[in-house]
């Protein structure tokens, strides 16, 4: 899916007629939300199957409360044992869950736009740059590979906590 | 009820710019997602604050209209795109990208690496991170590398051991590993091991199996639900004997 986009928007780049790099540029945004939205879906689903059909907009609440708040728990028991290391782990966790449903927010509402707010055209800068309601297309090409590093640290103490 | 258009208004009669457009959550007339531009003060703090925007974000659901606020911080894309491009420059046979989450005056690090970082790696890492967050007015709270192997911590090598015993050292490396830890060497168990031993966390028996300690098991607690520890273990030890 990430392919797919980059493929986007270096079409959106190339391409003269200026509805057609309109296109390609929104196009480009919204596959890049899905390569970030099948991370986090991948995450959660091996965290608790239960998660699996969580509603897209559901995932920002999942992680940063649900989420956290088990992460928590895992802290606490590593505390009493003075268990340092998965401490200072579950804390990586905890920032990373935080971190994730911001990620999620912003590139689901910027997919919306992308999706259903035509009238909100993609801005063209110099290079190969462009924007989407202020928002780069570089920040939105690093979603997914954001959302797999901070998945990682999340899953690790996750599997720490739940054994 | 209000538009989009109406929830823009009433946040710029409170002093909100917002950035593009106000966006539908659901499409149900109620739910939005607003985007503002924040700055930075001349003290490095957040302009409009998380405070207002919380302030702002109540009153606008005493009327029934629920926004998400997103904000556009120019500052902390720069800082991470700075932090990116300082890292892989310096340490370009280590790091493939890096990641950076901030809140308040707060940073947070991620680090994808190319190979395990060795502790002395780690350390001129941070040396050049905390300088370069320290220059931006930043300071690096955390810093984490996402390709480290998953080794497991004494708190899961206790459970392991609560799991089913008395269990011998060669048990404990294979339970952990069917759990999808990576054990490093035996070498390596043993010492942990002992560590645990000598902090009181577990005995080991005469024919050299491993059990915990009443401290032990004090201090690991248990649950009255079905994920019970000790429902665990019965039945592990129910398919042990079949």
């Amino acid at each position: 899916m990430q392919r797919v986009g980059i493929h986007l928007q270096v079409q959106a780049l190339v391409k003269v007629d200026a509805q057609e790099r309109d296109y390609f540029g929104r196009s480009a945004y919204n596959r890049y939300y899905y390569a970030t939205f099948n991370c986090a879906k991948l995450l959660v689903t091996q965290l608790d199957a239960k998660w699996a059909k969580t509603p897209h907009a559901v995932f920002p609440s999942l992680l940063a409360t649900t989420i956290v708040s088990e992460l928590e728990k895992g802290r606490s028991q590593a505390a009493k044992l003075g268990d340092f290391q998965l401490v200072t782990l579950c804390n990586q966790a905890k920032a990373s869950s935080h971190a994730l449903a911001k990620l999620m927010t912003e590139a689901y509402a910027v997919r919306v736009i992308a999706d259903y707010s035509l009238e909100t055209a993609i801005v063209f800068g110099t290079g190969q740059r462009f924007e989407l309601n202020r928002i780069d297309i570089t920040d939105a090409h690093q979603w997914p590979s954001k959302a797999a590093a901070l998945s990682k640290v999340i899953a690790d103490a996750w599997k720490q906590v739940h054994v | 009820m209000f538009d989009e258009a109406q929830v823009a208004e009433f946040l710029k009669n409170e002093g909100i710019v917002v950035s593009g457009r106000v966006v539908p959550r659901n499409f149900d007339g109620i739910n939005f997602y607003v985007f503002v531009e924040v700055e930075r003060d001349s003290r490095n703090l957040q302009q409009p604050s998380n405070l207002t925007l919380n302030r702002l974000k109540d009153a606008l659901a005493e009327r029934g209209i629920f926004v998400d606020f997103i904000l556009i911080d120019g500052t902390a894309r720069d800082i991470e795109a700075g932090a990116r491009a300082s890292l892989l420059h310096t340490f370009h046979d280590l790091i493939s990208n890096a990641f950076v989450s901030t809140l308040g005056r707060k940073a947070h690090l991620w680090l994808v690496t190319k190979r395990k970082l060795e502790d002395v790696d780690l350390e001129a890492i941070q040396a050049v991170a905390k300088v370069y967050f320290e220059n931006v007015g930043f300071e690096l709270v955390d810093l984490k590398s996402t390709t480290d192997e998953n080794l497991p911590s004494k708190t899961v090598c206790l459970k392991t051991i609560r799991l089913r015993a008395p269990v011998t050292e060669e048990e404990i490396i294979d339970l952990l590993q069917q759990s999808g830890f990576v054990v490093p060497s035996v070498n390596w168990m043993s010492k942990r091991l002992d560590l645990l031993r000598k902090e009181g966390f577990i005995v080991r028996l005469k024919n050299g199996n491993y059990a915990l300690s009443l401290e032990g098991l004090s201090k690991l607690g248990t649950l009255k639900s079905r994920r019970s520890p000790d429902i665990s273990r019965l039945l592990a030890l129910a398919r042990q004997e079949q």
